[in-house]
């Protein structure tokens, strides 16, 4: 199938597309960018652990809000949203179809993965990304919880509409252009709900 | 064939002893209390060689076969799909 | 569509499942073992709060920070917290057990040689979680 595209392609023409290859790029660029993000946060952490004593961090509050926002930024958003892309630019090539089943919620899940990040990196909270109570319920610096939980909200329901999307893009998978039974893996990987 | 049987003899040695020293176990009068560091630390470390053998075999068929099935292997055969449009 | 025989895979799922089953049966085991407290421990109660810990013996003494222990003796700590999860951790001896506000939480061991080992905390509990640290002085046995 080929589709007619301007050379250079415009910007908003990438950013409003709700085509499985386009949304599937996107989600590689937002998650790579978040993995240099939480990446930086990480060699702080390994920078400021390097010798006994405090070396770059000035006090604790902040480092153990550089290593929660570390460990979310590089569990939600980076490795789900990578998986999230590896699955939306290959399922519909693999069932052989022409894009996801619900392309426009596609792109809606995406579109909620920058106000998410953003949300949990203006926050920057400190009760580590496992967020236990009772210390997250008491845990002190301003709205950081409250950010982060809404920030996490968004990122969940994201989620959720991105495994909708793969569950009914498989289940519709044609079986005369299409053996399931003979088919990669990965749809066994992408069936299982993000 | 040599290669099993050192598996096997590994996997003996992981299970068998084990269950053998268990026979032996731990009262509960004092100087004979059980070491928890020994047995936790044994688990472990059988554990972490179950998993790296299981993970050797596993990645060890993957390649296999990967380079088994490549496009240019003198035995390949075309897939069903060759001719057809997407 | 012809369907072809798929006994490989079906033998992987038996290995696998075999697998897990004696894992956790060797799990299973190590945890009935180490949870078999001694009928003759002596209980020590340990209380753990923002940011230190604090130990009080059957004679009713109280420390705060350090835990004197004597060898070859067994001690059942019963864990308590006041504020939020922490975890009594006397890494030497694999001693791990959290520190959970509302419950009280057990776990025992019985040190076997003379000398000093660090307890910390292994719970993220805030500010000074990171240097909440004790002291364990195991003591050659009076009896």
């Amino acid at each position: 199938m080929v589709l007619e595209l301007e050379k250079p392609r415009p910007i908003w023409q990438i950013m409003f597309s709700t085509h499985h290859t386009d949304v599937g790029l996107l989600y590689l660029i937002t998650s790579i960018g978040f993995l240099f993000l939480g990446g930086a946060l990480a060699l702080i952490i390994r920078a400021e652990l390097f010798l006994p004593g405090a070396q770059i961090i000035g006090d604790a509050m902040t480092f153990n809000r550089i290593f929660t926002v570390h460990g979310t930024t590089l569990i939600f958003l980076f490795i789900l949203p990578f998986a999230s892309s590896v699955g939306n630019y290959f399922v519909p090539i693999m069932v052989r179809y022409k894009d996801m089943a619900y392309p426009k919620l596609n792109a809606i899940a995406f579109w909620m993965i920058p106000p998410g990040g953003a949300l949990i990196w203006l926050g920057f909270a400190d009760f580590t990304w496992y967020a236990t109570p009772p210390y997250s319920i008491i845990s002190a610096p301003g709205p950081a919880a409250d950010m982060w939980i809404f920030g996490l909200k968004i990122l969940g329901i994201s989620s959720v509409l991105g495994a909708i999307n793969f569950i009914v893009t498989i289940s519709n998978a044609n079986t005369q252009t299409c053996q399931l039974d003979k088919s990669h893996c990965w749809l066994g990987l992408s069936y299982h709900p993000l | 064939m040599k290669g099993i049987l050192g598996l096997f003899l590994v996997l003996a040695a992981l299970v068998v002893v084990p269950a053998v020293d268990l026979a032996f176990a731990a009262g509960d009068e004092p100087g004979e209390y059980l070491d928890r560091r020994v047995v936790i630390w044994n688990l472990f470390f059988r554990m972490m060689t179950v998993a790296f053998v299981v993970g050797a075999v596993v990645s060890g068929t993957i390649i296999w076969q990967v380079w088994r099935f490549r496009e240019s292997h003198p035995k390949a055969k075309p897939t069903p799909y060759e001719g057809t449009d997407w | 569509m012809s369907e072809h025989s798929n006994w490989p895979e079906w033998i992987y799922v038996g290995v696998v499942i075999a697998l897990m089953c004696w894992v956790g049966a060797e799990a299973w085991q190590a945890e009935r073992l180490v949870e078999h407290v001694p009928a003759d421990a002596e209980i020590i109660k340990v209380t753990g709060q923002q940011w230190f810990w604090t130990f009080e013996y059957e004679d009713g003494t109280k420390t705060i920070g350090d835990l004197y222990v004597e060898s070859g003796k067994a001690y059942k700590f019963e864990i308590h917290s006041k504020d939020v999860i922490h975890s009594f951790n006397i890494h030497d001896y694999v001693v791990l057990m959290d520190a959970v506000p509302g419950r009280v939480t057990t776990v025992w061991f019985a040190p076997v040689e003379v000398g000093t080992h660090d307890i910390q905390c292994r719970e993220y509990c805030g500010l000074i979680h990171y240097n909440m640290r004790g002291t364990l002085h195991v003591e050659e046995a009076s009896t």
